[in-house]
């Protein structure tokens, strides 16, 4: 039997295995997946996404708007010509004696090259110009050599007469027949042909005065009743837009005008180098042609610097340092949510991974999440804040169409672009340690329904620990050697250890459960069995209550050590009050209408009336000479050379303040006899004494036999040299003298400043010229009441009167801290119910089994509470332990010395004070709230049956 | 006659309205007696799982009635019926529905707890049922710890605590192979035997075979009622022709 072999046919050959491609095109293709994995998850979990949408846009939005809202009232040189120049060409905004260095804008000015001689740097002289010369001597005088017509513009302030009040206002004075263009409009009724007569503008309407009939003004000492007769848009570059306009200021008084410039009214342009050439006479020239026009940079002198490029460096390093906090908080507020997010998405990755996804590729789709989300709500924030702005800024010009305040919406758009990409790469940072994480992903156990961290590490918490205590220990050498370095590695340590312990902790409050109510066990146990999600969160609430806790504990500390060192002014309840001298009188009755039983006492200070301008012939000066003292040696040294004021000199111990005196010195002070009886409380031999014209000083060590030697003269000043000198002989005094009573200081009879309390009698028996610049102000009934205050202030401030009560130490930083607290309690909560909510997002099945087994509506709102109380309170814990040693840490530079009113420096021992609040507020008040929030969001019966599902 | 421990009185059970409407039961009527396991067969969609979800009071009836022992389901409250699953009703899910965050006693001692009693008096009641069950060696372990067996029988366990007169299983031996499985029923039917009534989804017939009857439902309508389980096989068997 034969049998024929046939052959059997060859398989066929197997298909080679598909080609990956290059690393690249891996590299995208993942990506590409991942994108559109992410894009579809944000459209799936369309509240997560929102979420997270709104935590990195609010934060951008605000800070995006902020910019924009800077910038928008920051307008450009460009924008403000119409109002700066109007018609004209150029103006002149100031005359110096020495040539000018200006940049293109006209009013920022660099000095000349330090090797070139004064004789160099000098201007060149205006024929018929002096400062001095009235504004049409100086008018003509700069039209001799400038082509063109030379307007003068003057700004000042002046008050006019509203029935008992008189308001301040802000008054432009110049010929409104020249035509101007945009700067003046006439709206209505005509110019003003003299001072006698104003327009109105609509800011002015707008501040309560009339727009017809006639109205009294008072400027400096002058007073003149004006009529209204018009009202006009007029527009200043620096002010805006004044109340009113005229032809001329209203008072020749100098102090009352805040500047002179003058328009150059021509048609053609004052070019570039024109305005150089105008430099040499100490013109500095604002001009439209070199604005529109710029001049190259070689042609600018010195370094290339204007008020725009200094803003917009102000504006890059504000976006950066706005930038770094977004970055931060950003991070802390949605970390918790990337990490619920990278959590939920377990299954799908172990699936990928178990269909050949690297773990690189799982990472990328992690990423891409917060890739997508952050690109999204970053653009979101940044297009909604200006937006917001510009609505706001529209709002405002309907309500105020003369206002000046804002130009056309600007949007920094490079600083914008900083924070977006700060957001991005915040969104970012909060999904990378999930993604990290998915490099060990246990697929076998998630693809089991296992969702539970793994076994934490034993070795993280000892490094913890150790970073922990290095960095406390760093940081008290860093405060006590003044070490930045150690600080900064201090900081560094405390944080990076507490983050390294957060894992044993949660574990170890896990452990501890066991007899815990059972919403509190599961809460406790879930935090610790999903460190995947807890521990960021855990984080973000240390981080948060760190820094809370470090500030509250240093400005406690700071408030504390001010206290225990404060000295008072004057007597507690008793204040000074400040008022224009040149409606003393006025004000006086209005307060005496005000506050009946107030009484107002005389304040002089030893000096001359000076009105701002050239320094007065001569001033005044008294001097305490001591015992053992020579006139000479007690005479003030009232220039020095190099300007360096020697140390403390026994011999002028006491003198009047103003100009240099020595180190260490007391000051005079002057006040009626009888108020000196009052306020001292002196009766008997010492009242008498007093009112028979007796001195009152601080330390008997001055005094001889009870005496007082007094020195007495006048100097006078150099305006070009800010030295002084003495003028004639002194005159020497002996006075009987009284020594204050031991209480006077911490009564705050005495402040500490004070040597010597000179009565009013004596100088004006002595002809020792003195100013009444303030009164000292008390209450008949007792100490001043913050509602009569209050009443006073409020019905007087539109005349410049403010009151200054003594009432012992009054932290300034109430409200910084309350408003602290409130942004970082706040922040606190957020972080806590987003954790909160997206656990529970995590746990709907967990919750249905509650139901199932008996769980009422009540248990499952424990539950949540507990879920958010126990991160909470877990965070809180830890922020508070870096946060006191950190506070501590901190407060010992600053409450370790002190400068008294002498001017002595003190070494003390240091002040720590922890504030209550804000540590009941992290540990008590953010966990309640939280878990209060947390638990009155649980409202929809969980699903139990299959179908609902 | 005792009176039935759970009594279904012509229940109609209707999701959604209109055109969507799904009638998933249509007059439903049952009694199970103290100490009977009464097992519940029919195909998919055919109203089972609701039944056990109406009996157990997780679902309420759209019409009729539902009482166990004196208390008719549809008239309580949700506060009332939540005591109810705490105290008269254990549950057993196909997929365990163990809390992962609490061990195995703390699972069981849930409805305990849930109820007031103390964390040490519920542990002790919930190691007393864990050793009926047989797995009182778990009682300090995760349910992640445990294989899908193991963690059935702590579920039962959790439907047992507490002397509850009611144990509803929906397909308690899905997930376990067939040893485990059979081991699973053989604790419910003592629990049965005991006293209490027990009501068993299942889709097998050898597991309906625990039970002293079957109960057939078919498109929401009960089918049969007195069959055995063998007949009621080949009934299955028979409408899949």
């Amino acid at each position: 039997m034969s049998t024929t072999l046939t052959e059997r046919p060859a398989a066929p050959a197997a298909p080679p295995p598909p080609r990956g491609g290059t690393r690249f095109q891996r590299w995208l293709a993942s990506w590409r997946v991942s994108l559109k994995m992410a894009r579809r998850d944000a459209l799936r979990y369309k509240g997560r996404s929102a979420l997270v949408i709104v935590m990195v846009a609010l934060p951008v939005a605000m800070i995006v708007g902020g910019l924009a809202f800077a910038a928008t009232t920051m307008r450009s040189l460009e924008e403000r010509l119409p109002w700066m120049l109007g018609s004209s060409q150029a103006v002149i905004q100031s005359i110096s004696t020495d040539k000018v260095n200006q940049g293109v804008d006209g009013q920022s000015q660099w000095g000349y090259d330090e090797t070139l001689s004064e004789a160099e740097r000098k201007a060149k002289p205006i024929p018929g110009f002096t400062e001095g010369g009235t504004v049409a001597e100086r008018t003509a005088a700069l039209s001799a050599i400038i082509p063109g017509t030379i307007v003068p513009v003057q700004v000042g302030d002046f008050r006019w007469v509203n029935g008992q009040r008189q308001p301040r206002g802000t008054a432009i004075y110049l010929d409104p027949t020249v035509d101007l263009g945009e700067k003046l409009r006439l709206t209505s009724g005509r110019w003003p042909t003299s001072k006698a007569e104003i327009v109105v503008t609509p800011a002015g309407i707008e501040h309560g005065m009339p727009s017809s009939g006639m109205v009294e003004v008072k400027a400096g000492s002058s007073s003149s009743t004006v009529t209204i007769v018009g009202v006009a848009n007029v527009f200043d570059a620096d002010i805006g837009m004044p109340d009113v306009l005229t032809t001329e200021p209203f008072a020749d008084d100098l102090s009352t005008l805040w500047s002179t410039t003058w328009l150059i009214q021509r048609s053609e342009p004052v070019t570039w180098s024109e305005v150089r050439k105008l430099n040499e006479y100490g013109l500095a020239i604002t001009s439209r042609d070199p604005i529109l026009n710029p001049p190259l940079p070689s042609e600018l002198p010195g370094v290339g610097w204007d008020q725009e490029a200094a803003f917009d460096q102000e504006t890059k390093l504000m976006a950066a340092i706005f930038g770094a906090v977004l970055f931060l908080v950003t991070a802390l507020l949605v970390g918790p949510a990337f990490a619920v997010s990278a959590g939920r998405q377990r299954r799908s990755l172990a699936l990928a991974a178990s269909n050949g996804a690297e773990v690189r590729q799982l990472r990328r789709s992690v990423l891409g999440s917060a890739l997508v989300l952050g690109v999204l709500a970053a653009l979101t924030g940044a297009v909604v804040g200006p937006l917001v702005v510009l609505a706001g800024v529209a709002v405002w010009h309907q309500m105020r169409p003369w206002s000046t305040l804002f130009g056309p919406l600007d949007v920094p758009i490079l600083a914008s672009v900083i924070v977006v990409v700060c957001a991005i790469l915040a969104a970012l940072t909060a999904a990378l340690i999930p993604a990290l994480r998915l490099g060990r992903l246990d697929i076998i156990g998630v693809m089991k329904g296992q969702n539970v961290s793994p076994r934490h590490s034993r070795l993280l918490p000892i490094i913890g620990a150790v970073l922990f205590g290095l960095g406390a220990v760093a940081l008290f050498v860093a405060v006590s050697g003044n070490s930045s370095a150690a600080g900064v590695a201090g900081v560094f340590g405390l944080v990076t250890g507490s983050v390294c312990l957060i894992p044993l902790l949660l574990v170890i409050a896990g452990g501890l459960a066991s007899r815990f109510p059972v919403a509190v066990r599961m809460a406790t146990r879930d935090a610790a069995r999903q460190r995947h999600r807890s521990a960021p969160t855990v984080a973000a609430l240390m981080a948060g209550s760190a820094l809370l806790a470090t500030f509250a504990i240093g400005l406690e500390s700071n408030s504390r050590f001010q206290a225990s060192h404060y000295e008072p002014q004057t007597v507690a309840g008793e204040g000074q009050m400040y008022i224009d001298l040149a409606q003393r009188e006025i004000i006086a009755s209005q307060v005496a209408a005000l506050a009946p039983t107030w009484r107002l006492v005389p304040q002089p200070n030893i000096t001359a009336e000076w009105n701002g301008a050239e320094p007065p012939a001569s001033e005044p000066w008294v001097s305490v000479v001591p015992p053992g003292c020579t006139i000479a040696a007690a005479t003030p040294m009232l220039s020095f050379p190099n300007g360096e004021v020697p140390p403390s000199d026994p011999c002028q111990r006491i003198s009047t303040s103003g100009y240099k005196t020595s180190n260490n010195h007391s000051e005079i002070s002057v006040m009626p006899a009888a108020e000196i009886t009052r306020r001292f409380q002196l009766q008997g031999q010492a009242a008498e004494a007093v009112a028979k014209g007796a001195a009152l000083v601080a330390d008997p060590a001055i005094l001889t036999d009870g005496r007082l030697s007094v020195l007495i003269g006048t100097f006078r000043s150099d305006s070009a040299t800010g030295n002084a000198q003495i003028i004639g002989t002194p005159k020497q005094v002996t006075i009987p003298a009284i020594v204050a009573p031991a209480d006077a200081g911490s009564r705050g009879a005495l402040p500490g400043h004070v040597g010597l309390v000179l009565s009013s009698e004596f100088t004006t028996e002595h002809d020792i010229s003195t100013v009444q610049s303030e009164f000292h102000v008390y209450d008949t009934r007792g100490g001043i009441t913050r509602a009569d205050q209050k009443k006073v202030e409020e019905t007087l401030s539109d005349s410049g009167v403010y009151v200054q009560v003594e009432r012992g130490y009054e932290r300034p930083d109430k409200w910084l801290m309350l408003g602290v607290m409130g942004i970082a309690g706040l922040l606190l909560v957020i972080v806590t119910l987003i954790s909160t909510a997206l656990a529970l997002a995590e746990q709907q099945a967990d919750m249905g089994t509650l139901a199932a087994v008996g769980a009422t509506k009540g248990t499952r709102r424990r539950f949540a509470a507990a879920q958010a109380a126990t991160v909470a309170v877990i965070g809180g814990v830890l922020g508070i332990a870096i946060g006191l040693v950190a506070g501590v840490a901190i407060s010992y530079p600053t409450t370790t010395s002190y400068w008294d009113n002498a001017g002595n420096l003190h070494e003390v021992a240091p002040t720590i004070g922890i504030p209550l609040t804000p540590m009941a507020m992290i540990l008590i008040a953010v966990p309640v709230l939280a878990a209060l929030i947390a638990a009155a969001s649980i409202r929809r019966a969980p699903s139990v049956t299959r179908r609902g599902n | 006659m005792t009176a039935p421990i759970l009594r279904l009185t012509d229940v109609v059970r209707t999701h959604g309205e209109g055109d969507t409407a799904v009638h998933a039961l249509r007059g439903v009527s049952l009694d199970v007696q103290p100490g009977e396991l009464v097992a519940v067969m029919g195909p998919s969609g055919s109203g089972k799982s609701t039944l056990l979800n109406l009996a157990g009071g997780l679902d309420r009836a759209s019409s009729g009635q539902v009482w166990i022992e004196d208390a008719e389901i549809g008239s309580l409250g949700a506060g009332a019926l939540a005591a109810l699953r705490r105290r008269r009703v254990g549950f057993v899910f196909q997929d365990f529905n163990l809390i992962p965050s609490l061990t195995a006693a703390e699972n069981v001692s849930l409805p305990l707890e849930l109820d007031g009693m103390s964390v040490r008096d519920g542990r002790r009641a919930a190691r007393e049922v864990l050793e009926i069950v047989g797995v009182l060696e778990l009682a300090d372990r995760y349910p992640d710890k445990m294989s899908g067996g193991q963690q059935q029988r702590v579920a039962i366990a959790r439907a047992l605590v507490g002397n509850r007169r009611l144990v509803l299983a929906d397909e308690p031996t899905g997930a376990l192979d067939s040893q485990t499985g059979e081991g699973v029923l053989r604790v419910l039917r003592d629990r049965c035997n005991a006293g209490a009534a027990g009501l068993l989804v299942t889709h097998e017939a050898r597991h309906a075979a625990w039970a002293d009857r079957v109960v057939f439902l078919r498109d929401g309508v009960v089918v049969d009622t007195t069959g055995s389980a063998v007949a009621a096989e080949d009934l299955l068997v028979g409408s899949e022709h």
